[in-house]
């Protein structure tokens, strides 16, 4: 019998997902851990995440001053011999903030687990955020923002954000390469001081968690002071975004660098589901809207994405794309034409189930794998939200109609309310 | 260890399958043996002009990334200069989908004037995104120029020209389809939640009634060793002046790719290194300072790769750089810097098992490479190097006599 190749294999509905097991407790000094058991490999990743970033600081650039020159010593070890032991044992320490939140992040084999751990819990607990390191750090970090602020990639995503959320807004504000060169070490210490070791934050352990590992790590852990958090809630003006377009010069000719936008909502939001559908047909995957006909009909752009940026106070929607200078134009014209195609008319029955298994495809790839599942969590739980919150999101979007996807897209991406910048 | 277990079909194709029942998905990796080193020298970043074109369509399926997408997976693929892989991340009861759109277009791909038409102009837009529309963008077209004069490595895989991919013709699309994406020049892996017994019914009803063709065969050039230094200083709108120092290595089979890698590592990997610590936080001079190897098939390239803060020190940053290469060469190594690093490349491979993609990536690469049991031999390779060997690789590897010299230097304002 020969195969015939016109007729496609049966597709099987994505309807049910399994969500990996997640376990939570917290340790006598009241830290919350979230343990996320799982995978063949004797790996394990411990990160220790804080309330600590941008929203929180006290001043713009804390957070991120506080998790460049946190491995840079302690009252008992140099940066260096921090360095030394982390590469010598094979495992990578890494520090990093965002925008709600700032963590510190190991992963070690089983076998060196007993070494690191003394050093992951000095770093945690007793940074010095030496004087001299920090000014070199400085230096170096202002002589990397040079450079990309020589991409107008960075450059219109610097003006779109900033015009969605307000130049002095956590999540709007630009940095300038002199700013870092003002820096102390008081700033990364009264970052410590109020935002890490409180009663927010949280540990996730993820990877393959014998009974032996867990109590290693529980029992250093359990070591930390948890200070009671003192910081109010700051509290922003909420920021209205005025439509408007810009211009900029940017310092490469051969493209434009193009982005669209407008301030949107958090996951808490009831919309939010039915935008993520939404945002996918138009921009979100590579079958969009937006990339069939800017890419694979008119051939203008290597590439073009709309996405949902969401944070855990505020989320903003924006599309991007860099493209010839001659065609840029015609590009903005038919963003504008495809967000109205989808305000006009329904979308086939045939590509909502496309849209639809693909995110449900989606989900069962960022739950493979214990590491990459902790990413998730780390993202919900920061916004306030827990792993419940998944299931929930994940029926939402599942059963998002057609007829919503269409209200969603007349109520939320209104092509008069979005802000567009060029480079 | 990566197990895993292989099948060759009737026409040629070789099929390898590793079972991971841990993971709801399957990888599905086809890699052609067809990379830039593959191309006359006037037709240059073809082999990636034709990555795109695969996804134009074929006989059967007017639009590949449709019936993905519907079965809930992701695509992609990606070009260098010694292969082209595409693979399919989906969930596992949809594997059939993956293999009916790589078989179809395995089979016969669906050529027009217009798919080609709109993937010259996406190739060429992602030219100026990458090469034209970034500072540094073109470095590797000039080290490439640069490190070979004879080999096909002398060209970077987009392509030497822009005007190569927009002259290119149907008829030579159609002849590089027929020339080297065959069965008998591709390997098919399976990976994720599947059955050895299952994966090889699939394949075969799949791909078994695939034609297989003649391969041409590949006849390099073997770069002659390098007599001179060299340097090549690039005014351009960059914001710092940057410096490239390559040098040319052994190729991905011999033992000393191994060093040359352990080397680097030891230079430059991580906070510890010596570059990290001696230049980087040591001196004021460096804003980025790194130490890599290329990485492929044939003989590579050795590079360090650093931006400098103020370029009226220049001269000092080059010789902090030669100043600590000359340690090694005369001090070598110490046995637990050298320990250091070999852990460092046992963790990393147990890392990179963690993820199915990159276990079906990594298998069909060995096995272009011509060995796939090497996949699990890689650790006891490198736990084998000695401190001798580091030195010595220093010494005739990072020979100041042939160094070849890029320089970004800042235009005037």
């Amino acid at each position: 019998m020969t195969l015939d190749r016109s007729i496609a294999p049966a597709i099987a509905a994505l309807d049910t997902i399994l969500i990996p097991q997640i376990d939570e407790y917290r340790l006598s000094n009241g830290i919350r851990v979230i343990e996320l058991n799982s995978g063949s490999q004797d790996i394990v990743k411990l990160e220790y995440v804080h309330a600590g970033g941008r929203y929180q600081e006290s001043q713009k650039l804390a957070a991120k001053l506080y998790s460049s020159t946190l491995r840079d010593g302690t009252s008992s070890r140099s940066s260096a011999q921090i360095a030394e032991k982390i590469d010598y044992y094979g495992a990578t320490l890494s520090s990093r903030s965002g925008m709600d939140s700032c963590s510190l992040i190991l992963y070690s084999l089983h076998k060196h687990l007993d070494q690191l751990l003394p050093i992951f819990l000095d770093v945690c607990t007793d940074p010095v955020f030496p004087e001299e390191e920090i000014r070199k750090t400085c230096v170096r970090s202002s002589e990397k923002l040079k450079i990309q602020l020589a991409k107008n990639e960075v450059l219109a995503y610097r003006e779109i954000t900033s015009l969605i959320f307000g130049d002095d807004h956590p999540y709007g504000y630009n940095t300038y390469p002199e700013q870092y060169l003002k820096l102390d070490r008081n700033l990364a210490q009264e970052h410590f001081d109020h935002c890490i070791h409180t009663e927010g934050s949280f540990i996730i352990i993820s990877g393959k968690i014998t009974d032996a590992i867990r109590l290693v790590i529980t029992s250093r852990l359990e070591q930390i002071p948890i200070k009671e958090n003192k910081r109010l809630e700051k509290v922003f003006d909420s920021y209205e975004m005025q439509a408007q377009r810009l211009n900029i010069e940017g310092p490469n000719s051969y493209q434009k660098a193009i982005r669209v936008g407008k301030k949107l909502c958090s996951r808490e939001h009831d919309d939010y589901a039915k935008l993520y559908v939404t945002n996918t047909v138009l921009g979100g995957y590579f079958g969009s809207r937006l990339m069939s006909s800017i890419r694979e009909e008119k051939g203008y752009a290597y590439g073009v994405f709309s996405m949902l940026d969401t944070m855990a106070k505020e989320g903003s929607f924006y599309i991007s794309t860099e493209v010839a200078i001659k065609n840029a134009e015609a590009t903005l014209l038919l963003m504008q034409k495809e967000i109205q195609e989808l305000q006009d008319k329904l979308i086939s029955k045939e590509e909502h189930r496309m849209v639809t298994n693909y995110i449900m495809g989606s989900f069962i790839n960022m739950l493979d794998g214990p590491f990459k599942t902790s990413e998730l969590i780390r993202t919900l739980y920061i916004s306030g939200l827990d792993f419940h919150y998944l299931d929930s999101l994940i029926h939402t979007i599942r059963d998002t109609s057609r007829q919503e996807i269409q209200d969603i897209a007349k109520k939320y991406l209104q092509w008069e309310d979005m802000s567009i910048v060029m480079v | 260890m990566i197990e895993y277990k292989e099948h060759i079909l009737r026409n040629g194709l070789k099929l390898i399958i590793h079972e991971d029942h841990s993971s709801q998905l399957v990888a599905v990796n086809v890699l052609y043996k067809v990379g830039s080193r593959n191309e006359e020298v006037h037709k240059t970043g073809f082999a990636h002009l034709f990555e795109h074109l695969m996804f134009g369509g074929s006989q059967n399926i007017k639009d590949f990334d449709g019936p993905i997408q519907l079965a809930g997976g992701e695509n992609n693929a990606f070009t260098n200069c010694d292969f082209t892989n595409f693979y399919d991340v989906l969930p596992a009861k949809n594997i059939e989908t993956a293999l009916w759109l790589e078989s179809d277009r395995m089979k016969q791909l669906d050529f027009s004037e217009e798919s080609l038409e709109i993937q010259r102009k996406v190739v060429v837009e992602e030219f100026k995104e990458t090469c034209l529309n970034q500072p540094y963008g073109d470095a590797w077209h000039h080290i490439s120029d640069m490190m070979y004069s004879k080999h096909a490595y002398r060209w970077p895989t987009i392509g030497l020209d822009i005007s190569h991919i927009e002259q290119a013709q149907l008829s030579d699309v159609k002849a590089f389809f027929e020339r080297y994406y065959r069965p008998n020049n591709a390997i098919l892996v399976l990976s994720g939640n599947i059955e050895y017994d299952h994966g090889v019914t699939l394949a075969e009803k799949w791909f078994g009634d695939i034609e297989s063709g003649s391969v041409p065969e590949l006849n390099l050039e073997t770069e002659p060793t390098k007599v001179v230094a060299n340097k090549r200083i690039r005014k351009a709108n960059v914001p710092a002046e940057s410096h490239y120092m390559g040098f040319n290595m052994p190729g991905r089979l011999e033992r000393g790719y191994y060093c040359c890698d352990l080397l680097s590592d030891i230079m430059a990997s991580g906070r510890s290194s010596r570059f990290y610590s001696n230049l980087y936080k040591g001196t004021s001079y460096f804003s980025e300072i790194d130490a890599y190897i290329s990485g492929s098939f044939d003989p590579g390239v050795f590079m360090i790769e650093s931006r400098l803060t103020d370029a009226s020190q220049a001269d000092k940053a080059e010789q902090a750089i030669w100043k600590e290469i000359k340690d090694i060469q005369q001090n070598g190594v110490s046995t637990e810097e050298l320990e250091k690093v070999k852990n460092k490349v046992e963790s990393g491979l147990i890392y990179s098992e963690v993820n199915i993609l990159n276990k079906a990536i990594s298998l069909a690469y060995f096995d272009a490479l011509g060995d796939t049991t090497l996949i699990n031999k890689q650790s006891d390779i490198y736990q084998s190097i000695t401190t001798e060997e580091i030195q010595e690789t220093a010494q005739t590897i990072l020979n100041p006599s042939i160094v070849q010299e890029l320089i970004y230097a800042p235009n005037e304002e």
